[in-house]
């Protein structure tokens, strides 16, 4: 990846921690930014990988380190120890698979525990996905967590900015502040090599896509 | 004893460790730190690595606090998957080192110190670590601020990630750890130091759902605790004390109820905090209240003080992004990130019992919509009783003048809103009034004024047409009607949204009411159709097609086509064959067919041949999206699919023309087996309406068919194979009554899977059970001879399944084989007889009189073959039932 050598920037600049189960998309999400570049592969990420992403405000332009965070276990690296100094989350996980909402908790905890009081929020991605597993009415966790919610589509594009524009306003202490031009986003439903992400996430899905004991819209299993 | 060897760490090991650890955290996007992670990987399989950790985190004075913090949780995420393997000589080390570091000097050192012991404790409990729990006391007993607060953390962690290890017996203590500690915890509650008060509090209301003795015998001295600390100076305590009321009342309300009145004298207070949170978290107890089942007149005597708080919080906050979104422009076109994926839902016959809702609208939560959500309940607890306290404030609301006012305008008719279901019966006599007041509000200055009132007054819509009779109530509705008409065109896009909604929620509630204005209403939603963008433009064609379905044939005249279908047209000739755009569309057109019916012919050629089209360029595409020019997407096929259903549905055997010459059968019977259920669904759906307006065109392929519906009704019924199933399950019956003896084959197997379906459906999903009755009741009827063999394997469940079927034609088909069977088969059904008569009586009226004289056929005779019995089954029965057979001469 080509990026400019310097490390501190003559603009604001955070370090936003994106965290969530394997395979929820944390890094086809941040790569839809172009100031990276495009994955087609689905390649677990290992340890982390740090992109800095520019947005343009009204008040200037910011910059969010973002530290996509391995959601594997076996590939976690550090896990926890990346969040240290973390000014602003993601949590992320996929409306398509029960599993990944339902260690919520467990990433939120651990991202306190080490961060306090940080602006965090919950995306729930793959909502461009047609039978999805986890309903909208059924998302309650940021309500009890005063986190900020929104369903995204990293395929789609759908609410991209979203996430990004409430961390910034929180961290700016500005509620007006919003963003003047939109970034260079890679196109829309980017054909993604499907069989080489089955192939590697299959081992993943296959825990996530097992029926949890309160599914009961199954019958003669 | 002889003194152990204490382990000691290589000076160029440590230097190393330290060295990457640096790395991985430094904020770098640069260095690879994969490469790195791979390299401290290396040093991970030293055995004493681990110790390295420790020792760190520990002891490494010189290095900075944010390598010890990351050498600690690197430490406790390896001892997560390793600790049980270890040498019980490191783990001891490790122990030992952690525990003097508890009141560390600097704060992430203890709070790291506090997550690994959590994690140790949860892996071998707290009596393999005897020094634990004494240290943990000593450092709470200390009176020094960095040891209390360490062993603070650390039980905190405790008690949120494994409460009960405290609350079980270990060997070798007098008693539970507990009752050690919760006297302790409690006393902090009084603590000066808030960090000391706030993980005291949240400590012991993570116990609240447990309830452990200890806790339940002093649940007095919890509450004054709570009450105490009911004013503190730091926001974060008054929220975990209103938190810990409200967990109470949800787990165990007789646990305040003595104390109720300071209770709700409190979160009324705390509803109105100056801190956003806690009067958010304050707010939940309302509704806890009423879900608690608590005394509601308790409560009731509040409600002149609650009511306007909560209207008061129901008022955009500053920081809303409801505010910053009202400013964007019609001219401002939708992005590709502004519009959320939208799905077709494949065609499904029967009744829906599940809902496919996934409008995340009220996933955003705030004090706005908490107040609100709060109002809805109290509203249905009290109904009426709450207008003495809400109508005046929300008059005064609503008069307030000036734009700095708008916001409480705006929250006086969102009020009215969520009222409106709850408390009907005390606003009927004044519906006139209210809706006299909002209409104006439509043309409002403010656009979020303006869209709330489009909601407010759809809710108000189905009672003033109610009215009937009451020349006020309609001209009052023509009067919404045209207001939200006129938003419809409104230039702000929100407004146009809540307008296209509203509209679209009358129209389900005025149906043919909607009949005398039809003219105009096509009028405005064809300016909006062409005026939209992309995100609204969606809502305007399922406003068209909601329209389509609720006066249905009223819209087959030429002056009404002359206006809704030239832009159709047009966009429809402008969308290429693999544009998603044409989803909407071709949904809006399977709606119009259905309502014109045979007035659609004029279109249905040109439609008929896109479908056909659309559905083989997508075959193609499967195979060979490079030839087709295309990226397969099979919504494409299920979206054709349901248009052809609804082309079929409409035109009747007028289908005949256009399906004669074309090669819909084998392109169908290729849909009937793709690997996609979705595809499956509406294929099977198309069988069925084809089985119904032209069967004969199905022969030539007409055991295929069959044989392919039967093997969906054998297949693993998971959520989504149910649907496949259903929509199969009505073909088979569909075209069983058409084509007679020649659906003898499949009869056996299908019998045998529509047994089992009915024996483990019940309750799963409706749709599935009726139909599978309807259709084994066909074949019984068909083949009598065939399906009373098996009577034993499912007469329960399928008169079960009968007796909630609704009368109409295909209940009656289902009663004449049921007659049948049972006259094959008498003695089969006896031990069914009381279900059978169940069944029969779950008519309201037969209408064929053929089936009444079979079914009254059947209880006589079994009236006969019983003889003294007889009056011993019937005595079995509900009176009501019994009545209800009496008509049938027995």
């Amino acid at each position: 990846m080509a990026l400019p050598n310097q490390q501190t920037v003559d603009y604001p600049s955070f370090k936003l921690v994106i965290v969530g189960d394997g395979g929820t998309g944390k890094t086809t999400f941040v790569k839809r930014h172009l100031t990276g570049e495009f994955e087609k592969k689905y390649e677990p990420t290992i340890g982390v990988e740090v992109h800095p992403l520019d947005f343009f405000t009204n008040c200037g332009k910011i910059r969010f380190y973002c530290w996509d965070t391995a959601g594997q276990e076996k590939f976690g690296g550090l896990r926890d120890g990346y969040y240290i100094h973390g000014q602003c989350a993601i949590i992320m996980f996929d409306v398509t698979a029960r599993l990944t909402y339902k260690n919520v908790p467990t990433w939120h905890r651990d991202l306190c525990r080490v961060c306090e009081n940080i602006p965090i929020v919950l995306c729930g991605n793959k909502v461009d996905v047609k039978n999805r597993q986890v309903k909208a009415k059924q998302v309650t966790f940021h309500r009890k967590k005063n986190l900020q919610y929104y369903e995204i589509s990293a395929k789609s594009n759908y609410n991209f900015e979203k996430p990004f524009l409430y961390l910034a306003r929180k961290l700016a202490g500005d509620q007006n502040l919003h963003f003047v031009e939109t970034p260079a986003l890679a196109p829309p439903e980017v054909h993604i090599d499907i069989a080489d992400q089955q192939k590697n996430e299959a081992e993943l899905l296959q825990a996530a896509a097992q029926p949890l004991p309160d599914d009961d819209d199954d019958i003669f299993e | 004893a002889a003194t152990a060897v204490v382990w000691q760490p290589r000076d160029d090991g440590l230097a190393e460790i330290c060295s990457l650890l640096e790395q991985q955290i430094s904020p770098s996007s640069v260095v690879d730190k994969s490469q790195i992670w791979k390299q401290l990987q290396h040093f991970s399989q030293f055995p004493d690595f681990n110790n390295y950790l420790v020792f760190i985190l520990v002891r490494a004075e010189g290095k900075s606090v944010e390598v010890r913090q990351a050498a600690g949780l690197l430490l406790k995420n390896n001892l997560r998957g390793a600790y049980p393997s270890m040498t019980q000589e490191n783990q001891k080390y490790i122990k030992s080192e952690l525990l003097p570091c508890l009141g560390a000097a600097d704060r992430n050192i203890r709070t790291t110190v506090g997550t690994i012991i959590s994690v140790i404790v949860n892996i071998e409990g707290v009596s393999g670590w005897h020094e634990l729990l004494p240290a943990l006391v000593t450092c709470l007993d200390s009176n020094d601020l960095n040891h209390m607060d360490g062993a603070m953390d650390a039980l905190s962690k405790i008690c949120e990630d494994i409460p009960h290890v405290l609350d079980t017996e270990v060997p070798g203590l007098a008693e539970r750890p507990i009752n050690i500690f919760l006297p302790r915890l409690l006393q902090f509650f009084q603590s000066p130091h808030a960090s000391l008060r706030k993980l005291a509090l949240g400590s012991v209301n993570q116990y609240i759902i447990i309830m452990p003795a200890a806790l339940y015998n002093s649940l007095d001295k919890y509450l004054q605790g709570l009450f105490v600390l009911a004013n503190d100076p730091v926001p974060e305590v008054r929220k975990l004390v209103c938190a810990a009321f409200v967990h109470l009342t949800e787990v165990l309300p007789s646990s305040i109820e003595p104390h109720l009145r300071n209770v709700m004298e409190y979160m009324l207070q705390v509803n109105r905090d100056p801190d956003e949170e806690v009067s958010l978290e304050a707010c939940e107890f309302w509704s806890a209240y009423c879900d608690a089942q608590l005394p509601p007149e308790n409560l009731k005597e509040f409600l002149p003080r609650l009511i306007p708080v909560l209207l008061e919080n129901m008022a955009y906050a500053d920081d809303d992004e409801s505010l910053l979104d009202a400013e964007e422009d019609e001219s401002q076109p939708d992005r590709d990130q502004d519009l959320k994926p939208r799905f077709h839902t494949s065609r499904l016959h029967g009744s829906e019992d599940f809902d496919d809702d996934d409008d995340d609208s009220f996933n955003v939560w705030n004090l706005r919509k908490c107040s609100a959500a709060a109002i809805d309940v109290l509203s249905n607890v009290f109904g009426d009783e709450i207008l003495p306290a809400l109508m005046p404030l929300i008059q005064k609301n609503l008069s307030a003048s000036g734009d700095e006012a708008w916001k409480q305008r705006e929250a006086a008719v969102l009020a009215l809103g969520a009222i409106a279901e709850g408390c009907m019966n005390g606003l009927y006599p004044h519906l006139s009034e209210i809706v006299a007041f909002l209409l104006p509000l439509l043309d409002d200055k403010f656009p979020l004024i303006r869209s709330i009132s489009c909601w407010t007054l759809s809710r108000f819509g189905k009672y003033l047409i109610q009215e009937s009779g009451n020349p006020k109530g309609y001209e009052q509705f023509e009067k919404v009607l045209m207001g939200l008409l006129r938003r419809l065109l409104d230039t702000n896009k929100r407004v146009q949204e809540a307008a296209c909604s509203a509209f679209a929620t009358v129209e389900e509630d005025a149906a043919e009411e909607l009949v005398p204005h039809l003219g105009v209403i096509l009028q405005h939603l064809m300016c909006a159709f062409g005026k939209y963008q992309r995100r609204n433009l969606r809502i305007v064609y399922d406003a068209i097609g909601t329209l389509a379905d609720s006066v249905r044939e009223e819209l087959n005249k030429p002056a009404y086509l002359e206006i809704l279908m030239p832009p159709l047209v047009a966009k429809w000739q402008q969308l290429s064959n693999s544009d998603k755009d044409l989803f909407p569309l071709l949904e809006c057109f399977t709606s119009i067919s259905q309502a014109l019916g045979v007035g659609f012919a004029p279109f249905a050629q040109p439609v008929f041949q896109r479908c056909m089209d659309i559905i083989q360029l997508q075959q193609l595409a499967k195979v060979n999206p490079a030839s087709a020019g295309a990226q397969y997407d099979r919504e494409f096929i299920v979206c054709s699919l349901d248009l052809l259903s609804g082309l079929a549905e409409g035109l009747g055997s007028g289908i005949e023309s256009l399906v004669q010459q074309s090669n819909l059968r084998d392109l169908l019977l290729n849909c009937c087996i793709d690997e996609a259920a979705d595809v499956r669904q509406s294929a099977f759906a198309l069988m069925g309406d084809l089985a119904r307006v032209f069967p004969v065109y199905l022969q030539p392929r007409l055991l295929d068919f069959l044989e392919i519906a039967s093997q969906q009704l054998s297949a693993n019924l998971n959520r989504e194979n149910l649907s496949v199933a259903n929509n199969a399950c009505w073909a088979i019956g569909e075209l069983a009554v058409k084509v007679r003896q020649e659906v003898s084959p499949i009869v056996a197997k299908v019998v045998s899977s529509l047994g089992l379906i009915l024996q483990h459906g019940e309750g799963v999903n409706k749709a599935l059970v009726e139909n599978s009755a309807i259709t084994l009741g066909r074949l019984a009827w068909i083949r009598p001879d065939l399906v009373a063999p098996h009577m034993d394997h499912f007469m329960k469940p399928w008169c079960m399944a009968l007796s909630m079927v609704r009368d109409d034609i295909e209940k009656e088909d289902a009663f004449r084989g049921l007659c049948a069977v049972v006259k094959v088969n008498p003695s089969g059904g006896v031990s069914s007889l009381v279900f059978i008569c169940q069944a029969i009586a779950s008519w309201h009226e037969i209408r064929s009189e053929d089936v009444q004289t079979e079914v009254s056929q059947v209880l006589n005779g079994y009236k006969h073959m019983l003889g003294n019995s007889w009056a011993e089954c019937l005595s079995a029965l509900d009176p009501p039932v019994k009545e209800r057979l009496a008509r049938y001469q027995v």
